[in-house]
């Protein structure tokens, strides 16, 4: 699974839980938070959504990992090459 | 897996009702062992369930209405409730009203319903100056967001500075007030402001009875791995350098656990740990069913809920030395539109103080109870004539003693105390409030009061 792939399956779970977001300009350096309407618990919705799809686990102490595109890939990258993908 | 493994729980619930169910089915979506632990056999607490004739009638002792029927956002209501418990609002069978609702004072009757405008049509029909005032409470109420904090704000003021009428702000309190005002006197107007949204403008549906909704939650939090100790009443929870190591059941296990949450109340759950905390609440309940062997719009009841006042000027305080009967409920159970006919179920509610009750000698409380329950029938004639002729198949009254043996809340308060933590932290690190006492009230209130504080103060806190 290479980075831009992992931003890309970021990007589809946030589609999912909000749906009224515009996805289109989302800058990768930059926290999601800070740029689209997301509140700690869409976060939470996130790592439940890696779970259920991809299978990894994001322990609670790495929640923070998951502040913009860019530090998502740099966390996810090894998690899927650790499983595999 | 045992209650009595060495290694502790990752998160120990007190109490299996609908905030117990809905905080353990959010933990167990993040941890690995999650306990919920009930004093009764059956779950459900104050919306709970039982049998009579034969096992031919289930009755659902709490349950009233669900509220919050409309979708909005996936920040608030329903929507909020079932993302978060990963369950599909379909999967409860929640039906809606077939009959609208009533608000009825002398001089004054209000319509509400799922659209609402229903409500709006009504207040500008008898009130037709107000209705700029009201459209402006309506807007400020509809971007109330999920309550974790208090505006200490009294709630009759708070209607007041949109509506000039004495006459339309009692009616607007009154069903607030019945619905889930916990203290008596007036309450918050931020929680004030989630009522009436929940209840007044998004509507308000229901299961065919409480147990088929405690069944589906009770299954998902089975499948995500969590685990149900019922009768299994909490003695004492031990207490050790600011935080919560265990609870100890009254036939004296162990449990251990990292986390905990609690629906006992504030003040109950303070106790358990050798402290006082919060203060108890007084507002109980005296409630009448009666089953019958029709549909009960048979016997001229058309009103799905309705709530009275036998004057214009009541006040939010119940007297210790009667029936309170200047406020009345009344919540018929067949009036939502189930695919086949529902329980003929007729509740009349009122509220009461359990030191107006003793159990002391038996035979003058059962008098008690049926002198308290003819007034009530009497006033209930008044609005709906038919019923008199009716007989009902079986009758069942319930006491704030009956709340309190059920439930364990002291003085059988059916809103918890008259304190309310909001962001659910106690003065111990690691042990949250859920359902009443955090600010939760009704069946939704309840399920959003667990899975946010689950949210906020367990899975994402590093106080774990």
């Amino acid at each position: 699974m290479t980075k831009d792939e992992c931003k890309k399956l970021v990007l589809d779970i946030i589609a999912d839980i909000a749906p009224d977001e515009d996805l289109s300009n989302v800058k990768p350096d930059v926290r999601l938070r800070d740029q689209l309407q997301l509140d700690s618990m869409d976060f939470l919705d996130i790592v439940m959504e890696l779970r259920k799809r991809h299978g990894i686990e994001v322990p609670e102490a790495d929640y923070l990992k998951l502040a913009s595109l860019d530090s998502s890939a740099e966390y996810l990258v090894p998690k899927f090459a650790a499983l595999g993908k | 897996m045992s209650a009595e493994s060495p290694q502790p729980w990752d998160v120990v619930i007190i109490g299996g009702g609908l905030s117990g169910l809905a905080a353990g089915i959010r933990c167990a979506q993040f941890f690995k062992r999650v306990v919920i632990v009930e004093a009764h056999s059956k779950l459900g607490g104050l919306n709970s369930y039982y049998h009579k004739l034969d096992r031919r009638h289930l009755f659902s002792n709490g349950l009233h209405t669900v509220t919050n029927f409309r979708p909005t956002s996936r920040r608030w209501g329903r929507d909020l409730v079932m993302r978060n418990l990963g369950m599909s609002w379909d999967e409860f069978e929640i039906r809606p009203p077939r009959y609208p609702s009533r608000i009825s004072l002398p001089g004054v009757t209000l319509a509400f319903d799922n659209d609402p405008r229903v409500l709006e049509e009504s207040v500008a029909a008898r009130f037709p100056s107000e209705i700029d005032g009201f459209r402006r409470l309506c807007a400020v109420v509809e971007k109330e967001s999920v309550v974790l904090q208090a505006s200490h704000a009294d709630c009759f003021e708070f209607l007041r500075s949109f509506i000039a009428s004495p006459e339309l702000v009692a009616a607007l309190a009154l069903p607030i007030l019945c619905y889930g005002a916990h203290q008596e006197g007036t309450i918050d107007s931020r929680l004030f402001s989630i009522l009436f949204r929940s209840l007044l403008i998004e509507g308000c549906g229901s299961p065919v009875d409480i147990k088929s909704m405690l069944d589906r939650l009770q299954t998902r939090f089975r499948s995500l791995g969590g685990e149900l100790l019922t009768r299994s009443p909490i003695a004492s929870l031990t207490v050790d350098g600011g935080r919560v190591r265990a609870a100890t059941l009254a036939d004296g296990r162990v449990i251990e656990g990292v986390r905990f949450l609690s629906s006992a109340g504030l003040s109950e759950t303070g106790k358990l740990c050798g402290s006082q905390w919060g203060k108890p609440g007084t507002i109980s309940v005296f409630q009448w069913i009666g089953a019958y062997d029709r549909p009960l719009e048979q016997f001229g009841i058309r009103d799905t809920l309705h709530f009275a006042a036998s004057r214009v000027d009541y006040t939010w305080r119940i007297p210790g030395d009667r029936v309170f009967s200047d406020l009345i409920t009344y919540s018929a159970n067949d009036n939502y539109a189930f695919p086949q006919p529902g329980h003929a179920h007729f509740k009349i509610s009122c509220f009461s103080h359990a030191s107006e009750w003793s159990l002391a000698d038996r035979d003058a409380y059962a008098a008690q109870k049926r002198r308290y329950a003819d007034e009530l029938l009497r006033i209930t004639y008044g609005y709906y004539p038919e019923l008199s002729q009716a007989r009902p198949l079986v009758e069942d009254l319930f006491s704030p003693l009956t709340v309190e043996r059920y439930t364990h809340h002291p003085g059988g308060t059916i809103y918890g105390g008259a304190e309310k933590t909001w962001d659910g932290r106690t003065a111990l690190q690691n042990l949250f409030i859920i359902g009443n006492d955090q600010g939760g009230v009704g069946i939704m209130g309840a399920m959003t009061s667990g899975v946010l504080v689950s949210n906020l103060q367990v899975i994402l806190s590093k106080a774990g």
